[in-house]
């Protein structure tokens, strides 16, 4: 699995903002991605020294229309921390 | 605090170059961002939660800076103002430099007009000479005709008609076939029978001439002179070719009329009888001098007003004003919904109007334009001979023209609230008072022997003024402003309906 697959978008809310403050930040990955694969695309890609990685699977939500009822894909995000003075500009601040 | 130059252009327009410092601007920016935010919901945050960098990028950096540089701009100009104590008219037109590069100060400059200065020359030295009010005996008499006429009796008589009778006739008439059937009485029973109808009625009244022309056809008073009473009539006559039927238009009619009664016009000797009759008085002497003196009245009304808009109009050509260009726009503008607004009241599209005045909507705007600057003119001299003149309305004088307003124009007092009390209208009738009283003081000077009337203390013959309401004073004032209610009242006596063609 290439690196350039591993990262699908970074995850910019009001919760994930206040994590960049802890130099942490958020993305949502492709499940076949691996805590070393991520560290490996995020160290890549931004040029920084990730020191841990975290990994939810953010569950698929029962969704209906009408009587037709169906579940969201679930999918997994990774809380990427980096070494302290250092920042992904992606983000924003 | 902001840096202005200030540079003063034609018109009375005024050009500022207006510098703001970064921080200011930043500031400005800031109020910008969380004013937005608090708007704008991006997805992910509440309302008013997303950071700057993130509204940023999710608006466009330019939404922002605009926002933020309008209100830096406006808030600059505000301030700049103040500082040089500038009193504009109008809102300025505004020319943002280049793009804004964070930490630079901004740049803008504004041309925006003030009030203009009015230079009023020598108003002063203006002399006129009033027109005399005479009364002459032949408009005397021509008004006692006029009354005559007004009290002329019909009185039925049987004869053949003549031209000047008045007429109660039945017709009919046809263009194509002619009414074939007739009665006993020899009424046509099938009157209109095929063909076109011109008219076709019963007991139509009329005076024989004009009058019955117009109502029926031209020349048809000519075809019935000398008819008798009761005896029905048929003619032929050939309808003007711009008739308003094209159809029938130049084609023969046939008429067919019975004239049912003849009214011969008598007049009233002119006598004591008469005017006891129309004046009240018990001779003709006496209504001789009753006219007399009602004509007077009028001419005089009628001179002194014509007298005043002269000697106004003598200042206002000496006087210099320098009018911004866009202030008669706005008037102009002004005008020109007005005159919209009318038609929409009585029916007509400007287009109509413009067909009826033939005039194009180029040339009406340029006459619009030209009364506009003309109205503007007259206020702001009149503004500048009172500021000159120091006449001044007293709270007083407001009332009273207010009381005597409502009692002329009796109004349904608005819930609980005093007729012409509100704080704009109460500036309307000061102006207006003032214009009053400035017209009668140049009346005054205008007729005085003195060739030089001494000025008040401290003259000001150029003023540039700071209005106190700057709104009211653009409302424009004609030579002889008249708001509601304002008409000279006169004794209603018939003799004064009389009179108004014979002045």
């Amino acid at each position: 699995m290439h690196i350039y697959e591993v990262l699908r978008r970074p995850i910019i809310t009001e919760k994930n903002t206040a994590l960049n403050g802890l130099n942490k930040y958020t993305f949502e990955i492709d499940r076949r991605a691996n805590k070393p694969l991520i560290r490996q695309a995020v160290e890549q890609i931004f040029k920084v020294d990730v020191t841990s990685v975290n990994v939810v699977t953010v569950p698929g939500k029962m969704r209906r229309v009408g009587r037709s009822r169906g579940m969201t894909s679930p999918w997994r995000k990774a809380i990427v921390t980096v070494k302290a003075g250092q920042r992904i500009e992606l983000f924003g601040s | 605090m902001v840096k202005v130059t200030a540079e003063r252009l034609q018109d009375s327009q005024v050009l500022l170059h207006i510098e703001v410092e970064p921080d200011r601007v930043e500031r400005a920016l800031d109020r910008a961002y969380r004013n937005l935010a608090n708007r704008v919901t991006v997805p992910g945050f509440r309302k008013g939660k997303a950071p700057r960098q993130i509204l940023e990028r999710y608006l466009g950096k330019d939404a922002l800076l605009q926002e933020g540089i309008d209100a830096a701009v406006q808030d600059a100009y505000r301030d700049a103002l103040k500082e040089i104590d500038l009193h504009p008219i109008a809102k300025p037109d505004v020319d943002v430099d280049e793009a804004y590069n964070p930490g630079e100060p901004l740049h803008f400059r504004v041309t925006v007009p003030v009030f203009p200065t009015v230079d009023l020359d020598d108003y002063r030295s203006v002399r006129l000479k009033p027109l005399d009010v005479e009364v002459s005996n032949d408009q005397i008499n021509r008004t006692l005709d006029a009354l005559r006429e007004q009290h002329a009796q019909w009185a039925p008589v049987d004869r053949p008609v003549r031209p000047g009778d008045r007429l109660i006739i039945d017709v009919t008439g046809t263009v194509g076939t002619a009414p074939r059937l007739y009665g006993p009485g020899g009424e046509a029973l099938l009157r209109t029978e095929g063909g076109v109808v011109v008219i076709d009625e019963k007991d139509l009244e009329g005076i024989v001439g004009e009058e019955l022309d117009a109502r029926v056809a031209p020349g048809f008073s000519e075809k019935i002179v000398t008819l008798l009473p009761g005896q029905p009539h048929e003619f032929s006559l050939t309808l003007p070719s711009d008739h308003s039927n094209s159809e029938i238009a130049g084609k023969v009619a046939t008429f067919w009329v019975k004239v049912d009664e003849v009214k011969e016009k008598q007049l009233p000797s002119i006598d004591d009888e008469f005017a006891r009759l129309v004046g009240n008085v018990e001779t003709l002497l006496a209504l001789r001098e009753q006219i007399r003196e009602e004509l007077r009245g009028r001419l005089v009304l009628e001179a002194r007003r014509h007298f005043e808009e002269s000697v106004v109009g003598a200042v206002v050509d000496r006087a210099t004003v320098d009018l911004p260009a866009m202030l008669v726009a706005r008037e102009q503008e002004r005008f020109f919904k007005r005159l919209e607004e009318s038609l929409r009241e009585s029916g007509l599209t400007m287009v109509d109007y413009l067909r009826f005045r033939r005039r194009s909507e180029a040339e009406l705007q340029e006459e619009l334009r030209q009364q506009a600057a003309h109205n503007l003119r007259v206020s702001l001299v009149l503004d500048a001979v009172a500021d000159a003149e120091k006449i001044e309305v007293t709270p007083d004088e407001v009332t009273t023209e207010i009381e005597r307003i409502n009692q002329q124009v009796p109004r349904q007092a608005e819930a609980g609230q005093r007729p012409l009390a509100k704080p704009e209208q109460q500036a309307q009738v000061t102006d207006f008072l003032r214009t009053r009283k400035t017209m009668a003081r140049l009346v005054e000077i205008a007729t005085s022997p003195e060739p030089e009337v001494p000025a008040p203390a401290g003259e000001a013959q150029t003023s540039e003024a700071t209005p106190p309401h700057e709104q009211s004073r653009w409302t424009v004032r004609a030579p002889s402003p008249l708001p509601v209610g304002e008409e000279q009242t006169s004794e209603v006596t018939p003799v004064f309906l009389a009179v108004s063609d014979s002045v």
